[in-house]
């Protein structure tokens, strides 16, 4: 191992490494120990290997830095310069400086992508099984595994996978938001933030967990936030640091007193509050366009004349200004608790505000940007323009609100089912403005659960399924898709309402069809670890016969080898895994019928291919 | 259709009917053959107003010289344009048939309210306070002010839409037509016109009128602008079931430290102008002098612009009198006012509670600083004299000053019915001084006696006016009719059910003995989510009070209801703030309309029970946190009961449960608009299941509320709430209903139907 072709960036002598002295190198790739009187590296590590560093505190008599590399092995190095402790830890300090530079830049999205697969299986004991049962015994390949079967059980998966390095890579945010956006913008859970539990570490710590996900929902939520992020990570602290602090700032647990300037010092969060309140201001100011909501319309009267002094007082500093001034005298003049539980309830509204308003689609926030643009331009070219400009937006919206106001009289004053040619028509509702809802999957929402019948299994039903491919099955959705859109709903001809009742209710649980049966219910008898084994055994077998069934029809070389080897999987399955509950069943006197289900499964599955080999066979003969 | 009541034909402008609004109208007319009064309970959304409209107006068509106008007063501006909404269709409908005859179809009807929101300035209209469009209005259109226009065009603006007014406005009538306060606008802007004195012109010849209960219920207001209305109209108090509170407001005042600061520095202002113009202009205050001496009323016949200060009193009330001599000269009437003013600022200074009548007040006031109850009296009209002469055009500022005087003047005036009552502090923060001086009024028949008084018939009709017998007696007037009429309905559309328990069998009650109980906080957080699970769209629920709602959400917010709240329904709670709720409630609908669901916390006597309805989606359930009863602390309250109790023998306790209950209902409510609307109306109090609170229900209301469902556990109430709206989801059309809770003119001629309406009515 030569030195020469790789840049030194820091030696260390006297560093010592399990009881032996030697030297600490940091090259442009690696860190590497040699030992003192040899020529070899002893030790070394490359960056992309290395998960972390870590650092002995200080005032232990130990100078010490420790590499954890992504398999956690670690290594310990061990400062011993002559000079002393502050000599050593001068030292070390330089290394620790010199890595935390460079690991960063060796960082990979595969390691990331490895640890949290790592996690998912470990979190997830199905679908590790599966894991062992497939990969490991090589029926499918492991990057099979993960883009296929896995993202089906944790749909997260996609996230984490695509998205590498989820917390410090912000380009990744920004693809995934305007992914989103694209297509129909999701909208945000309104408990997001109680959704993330602190977990209690052991030492009297908290530890919040967040996904991209949260993030993505905290920044849409909460711009000031955004803002901040932007300000401030990387450049200023790191991004874990801001999450942190965003955790402890007042900004977060609001119901706490807000203790003004007395705050933790260097609150970063501190100024987000303000800047939430203003908009709230903002809102407040463009007030309501709806009359019928807007309570400060509603009072009519003869104001100078009005008796009623102090709640006019109350009313006009509302109006004229909601300064900080006013709202600290507020605070001073009340008990705190009061206050406390003001703010929360202004939080609050504040919070499902920000939810609403971040599910809205992300062209009309676009075309408020555009039109302050606009107005802005107006703005430097002159003022006259300018006013006659805003005058005639006033006009607008004032136009706008009338046009609301008899819209909504309408509505309110019509006593529709008076009326002869009054329908209650299905497309009167469509035409309020709404948008149509764009499901993406379809069939998640329009194939419900199949009833099992007997005939469910049989091969004859299997052959239909797996010949029919996917383009008919799309366009058997489409057509269904295309029935559903011109659905007229014929009302007269439908279930009376009284008769949909009594069907109802001889649906519900206690009615007619449904009395519940006093047979005994397998669960009760089947012992526990039983029932945990056969749903073991039955998910990795249907996983198998998914891998089985989706070779046919066999059309090139490839599906042809596969088959095979899936046909010699499920044989080995057999002996392997459902033979031995077989036996066991027996033996502990159980209901051997239990494995017959996936018995019966696993004969069709090979009727299948003795079928198709024989055809095959026949086919290579001629 | 054109219906035959009793000889009259009423032009309806649908198709069908609706039963109760049938016997509605017929009892309506005999109400007004008979020239009286009358007091109707009928659901909202069975379409009352078009009902009500409809009649009048073909009375009036039929028989001008017994009814000559329609006087339609209502509670929020967004109210009043409901009504005119329906007055125009009703129009329409009259242009379409009459028409068809070749008759002239002569009718006009319009709304009046407040400058803010009818006037069309161009920079004055900008203005979001109405008081601050009042003062600009007068500093613009005072006739001092137009003469220094005349002078100097220049320097002092007019309004141009005022003077184009008063130059040609009152000429011609406005076309015939409906009115609505944008109509009146477009009207305005079009002529050039002022719409605001356009409107108070227009209201003299109007046949219908359309506005706020203050202008004809607070006697400054009506005195301005309602003192010229025919007396052979019809007066229609709608959504009157606060009625009584509204007389007792537009009587009441209120003084507090920052009253008597203001008015100080409006007094000194004061002075000092007159200080001014004597050196001046002594001329000036000489005339006014002499013409005080003369008498107040015939010497002010001013222009309807400078009225805009007026007497606080009733009309009746009025001394026809000169003004008393030591308060004549404007130095004297300053000086005057300066003593008054010390001796309040002296009563405000007690540390105890003080509760005494106007009589003991009056003797005080003459033991200590000699001040005479007569030239209290004059107190408001001085004032207003004194305004006028300095040529004041800025009056906002002296809002205090005008308060002080109109109490002045209240109570040199009335001895019985009032009361005065001073708190050095509020009983909440017994720490912080805050003096207020109230003056009430405890008897709610001094404001609207004038009303029954002077027109021929006056009709107090809301959704919820239960029990019937309550107003009659705090009004103290004698109706001919008093009736109530319940929905008919095809298909049971409102599900009332009274929780009283929780699953762990804990008693739900907002009893103040238990109300900060954590098991029965914790019950109505867990029936929030049990109905956020199930209900669809849009939950309302209401708290007794704006406190206790407080203190509820901090501790659902630490036992994590909240969150739980959340992860179904967005969440919004009413404030304190207008505006601020507004905003919420906004987003509130905004919620519902998009699919996601909300639930809105609000209190009850607050402005969303009283103006916002949550029809369809908007509400599908509104939940009752208790049994709104006022507060029973606040000694205002305490000495109405007693008043109440040794005038009009009215036991505290009825009293008490009749405004809750009342309260309840206007809640609750609120949820159901329209026979196809339909709700869930939980109670959850177990107060609620004795009968004299269940009694006090409206019929139509009671008439559901069986007795299965009078006790229920939460899981109880959950099973029940789940299969309702399984129920009400089931498609529902006009054929369900037709017969049974809608008519056609067929049906309704047949006898048999004629027959089950009348039993369905229930007259108290």
């Amino acid at each position: 191992m030569s030195t020469s072709s790789e840049d030194v960036l820091l030696l260390c002598n006297e560093v010592r490494h399990k009881k032996n002295d030697g030297i600490l190198y940091l090259m442009a790739e690696r860190i590497a120990w040699m030992p003192n009187g040899k020529d070899t590296f002893t030790i070394s590590h490359k960056y992309e290997d290395i998960k972390m560093q870590k650092i002995s505190p200080d005032g232990k008599p130990k100078i010490q830095l420790q590499v954890v590399l992504h398999n956690n092995e670690t290594t310990t190095f061990h400062f011993v310069a002559a000079e002393g402790a502050k000599k050593q830890l001068q030292m070390r300090n330089e290394v620790k400086e010199l890595l935390s530079q460079l690991l960063p830049k060796f960082k990979k999205k595969i390691p990331k992508e490895l640890e949290a697969k790592n996690k998912i299986l470990s979190d997830d004991p199905d679908l590790y099984q599966l894991y062992k049962d497939l990969v490991v015994s090589q029926i499918i390949t492991a990057d099979e595994f993960w883009t296929q079967l896995a993202p089906i059980r944790c749909p997260a998966l996609v996230n984490i996978l695509n998205i590498s390095p989820p917390v410090t890579n912000k380009p990744g945010f920004a693809s995934i938001a305007s992914n989103h956006n694209q297509a129909q913008a999701v909208g945000i859970s309104a408990a997001f933030l109680s959704d993330i539990k602190p977990q209690t570490d052991g030492c009297n710590g908290i530890k919040y967990n967040i996904t991209t996900d949260i993030i993505e929902a905290i920044f849409r939520t909460y711009p000031a936030v955004k803002r901040k992020h932007f300000e401030n990570v990387p450049h200023k602290i790191s991004e874990s640091e801001f999450w942190t602090r965003f955790f402890q700032s007042h900004y977060f647990h609001r119901d706490r007193v807000f203790t003004g300037s007395g705050s933790v010092k260097g609150d970063l969060f501190a100024d987000c509050a303000k800047s939430d309140e203003h908009d709230v201001e903002k809102a407040l100011r463009s007030g309501v366009n709806d009359p019928f909501v807007d309570l400060t319309y509603f009072d009519d009267c003869d104001y100078l004349n009005k008796l009623d002094e102090l709640k006019r007082k109350d009313s006009v500093n509302d109006l004229n200004s909601k300064s900080g001034k006013n709202r600290d005298k507020e605070v001073s003049s009340g008990s705190s608790l009061l206050n406390a539980n003001q703010a929360l309830i202004k939080r609050f509204n504040h919070h499902s505000y920000m939810v609403l308003e971040a599910s809205l689609s992300k062209e009309r926030r676009e075309d408020k940007i555009n039109a302050r643009q606009t107005n802005g331009n107006v703005k430097s070219l002159n003022n006259s323009h300018k006013e006659r400009r805003l005058n005639e937006s006033d006009d607008e919206s004032d136009l706008d609100s009338v046009k609301v106001k008899k819209k909504r009289l309408l509505e309110k004053t019509h006593l529709e089912e008076l009326n002869e040619e009054a329908q209650i028509d299905c497309s009167l509702f469509v035409n309020k403005g709404t948008k149509p809802l764009n499901i993406t999957n379809k069939e998640r929402y329009l194939v419900g659960p199949t009833p099992v019948t007997n005939n469910g299994y049989d091969s004859s039903h299997h052959n239909s399924y797996s010949h029919s491919d996917a383009s008919s099955l799309f366009s058997s959705v489409r057509r269904q898709d295309a029935v559903v859109s011109h659905w007229k709903p014929l009302l007269s001809t439908c279930l009376t309402s009284q008769g949909a009742v009594t069907a109802l209710s001889e649906l519900s649980p206690g009615g007619a069809l449904l009395k519940s049966s006093h047979s005994i219910v397998l669960k009760d008898v089947i012992p526990l670890d039983i029932q945990k084994e056969l749903k073991q055994l039955y998910f990795s077998c249907n996983e198998l016969f998914r891998h089985f069934w989706s070779c046919f029809p066999v059309t090139n070389e490839k599906l042809e080898e596969k088959l095979i080897q899936m046909k010699t999987t499920l044989e080995r399955f057999q002996y392997t895994k459902l033979q031995p509950l077989h036996e066991r069943l027996i033996k502990e006197r159980c209901d051997s019928e239990l494995t017959s289900h996936i018995l019966s499964q696993l004969h069709i599955a090979y009727n299948k291919f003795t079928a198709w080999q024989a055809k095959r066979n026949t086919l290579v003969r001629k | 259709m054109k219906l035959n009541v009793d000889g009259l034909i009423v032009y309806f402008p649908y198709d069908y009917i609706y039963p109760e609004q049938y016997s509605y109208i017929v009892e309506l007319k005999k109400c007004l053959d008979a020239k009286g009064s009358a007091l109707l309970e009928m659901p909202s959304g069975t379409g009352k107003t078009i009902s009500l409209l409809s009649l009048i107006v073909a009375y009036i068509r039929s028989k001008p010289h017994s009814l000559s106008k329609l006087i339609y007063c209502s509670r929020t501006v967004p109210e009043i344009e409901k009504v005119i909404e329906e007055l125009k269709r009703l129009n329409e409908y009259y242009e379409k048939e009459v028409s068809a005859n070749g008759e002239k179809n002569t009718f006009i009807a319009l709304c009046l309210t407040s400058r803010k929101n009818l006037c069309i300035h161009p920079q004055v209209s900008k203005e979001r306070d109405g008081r601050i469009v009042d003062g600009k209005c007068y500093s613009l259109t005072a006739s001092h002010r137009r003469m220094l226009h005349e002078e100097n065009p220049d320097e002092v603006p007019n309004c141009s839409f005022y003077e184009h007014f008063d130059a040609k406005g009152r000429d011609g009538l406005l076309p015939n037509g409906v009115y609505s306060i944008d109509d009146l606008k477009d009207y305005g802007r079009e002529k050039g016109f002022c719409p605001y004195f356009l409107a108070r012109y227009a209201i003299t010849y109007a046949n219908v009128i359309v506005y706020s209960y203050y202008y004809l219920l607070d006697p400054k207001i009506a005195d301005l602008v309602s003192s010229e209305l025919a007396k052979n109209s019809v007066v229609v108090f709608d959504e009157a079931h606060n009625i009584d509170n509204v007389c007792i407001e537009s009587l009441s005042v209120k003084i507090s430290k920052k009253t008597i600061e203001k008015s100080q520095n409006s007094i000194n202002s004061l002075s000092s102008t007159i200080q001014s113009i004597k050196e001046a202009d002594e001329q000036k205050l000489k005339e006014e002098y002499s013409r005080l001496v003369q008498g107040l009323r015939d010497a002010n016949i001013a222009r309807e612009t400078d009225l805009i200060l007026a007497n606080p009193i009733l009309p009746d009330d009025i001394l026809k009198e000169a003004v008393p001599g030591n308060i004549r000269t404007a130095e004297h009437f300053i000086n005057f006012l300066k003593r008054f003013l010390e001796y309040v600022k002296s009563r405000l200074k007690s540390q105890h509670v003080v509760q005494e009548s106007p009589a003991s007040f009056l003797k005080d006031i003459s033991n200590k600083v000699c001040i005479e109850r007569k030239p209290l009296r004059f107190c408001a009209e001085r004032l207003r004299s004194l305004i006028k002469t300095l040529e004041i055009s800025d009056i906002t500022d002296f809002s205090s000053l005008t308060l002080l005087c109109n109490f002045a003047t209240l109570v040199s005036t009335y001895t019985q019915g009032f009361n005065i009552i001073i708190e050095p502090f509020d009983d909440r923060t017994p720490n912080i001084s805050n003096p207020i001086l109230h003056f009430n009024c405890m008897d709610a028949s001094i404001a609207i006696k004038p009303v029954f008084g002077r027109f021929q018939s006056v009709i107090i009709t809301s959704g919820t006016l239960s029990p019937l017998e309550m107003y009659p007696k705090i009004l103290d007037f004698h109706p001919v009719i008093s009736a109530s009429f319940t929905m008919t309905l095809a298909r049971p559309c409102i599900c009332p059910m009274i929780v009283s328990k929780g699953n762990d069998q804990v008693a739900m009650t907002s009893k103040f003995e238990s109300r900060n109980d954590m098991a029965v906080v914790r019950n109505y957080g867990i029936l929030l989510i049990e109905m956020a699970a199930i209900v669809p769209d849009g939950i309302v629920c209401f708290f007794p009070s704006y406190y206790y709602m407080e203190s509820v959400v901090a501790s659902w917010y630490e036992q994590g209801v909240i969150d739980q709240l959340l992860r179904r329904k967005l969440l919004f709670i009413e404030t304190t703030d207008a505006a601020e709720t507004s905003l919420a409630l906004n987003n509130y609908v905004k919620a519902c309309e998009n699919g996601r669901g909300a639930i809105l916390l609000s209190v009850a006597r607050g402005k969303v029970s009283e103006g916002v309805d949550f029809e369809h989606h908007l509400g599908r359930c509104v939940i009752m946190f208790g049994i709104p009863y006022v507060y029973t602390q606040s000694r205002i309250l305490k000495a109405r009961l007693e008043y109440l109790r040794d005038q009009y023998q009215i036991k505290e306790n009825d009293f008490l449960t009749f405004d809750a209950m009342r309260n309840a209902a206007q809640c609750v409510g609120r949820v159901l608009r329209g026979k196809t609307d339909y709700g869930i109306m939980c109670f959850a109090d177990k107060r609620f299941s004795r009968f004299d609170k269940r009694g006090k229900l409206p019929k139509w209301i009671q008439e559901h509320l069986k007795d299965t469902l009078c006790n229920l556990s939460i899981e109880e109430a959950v099973q029940i709430a789940r299969k309702f709206l399984r129920q009400m989801a089931q498609p529902f059309t006009r054929e369900d209903q037709l017969g049974v809770s809608l008519l056609t003119y067929e049906q309704l001629k047949s006898e048999d139907t004629q027959r089950k309406i009348q039993s369905r009515v229930q007259t108290g």
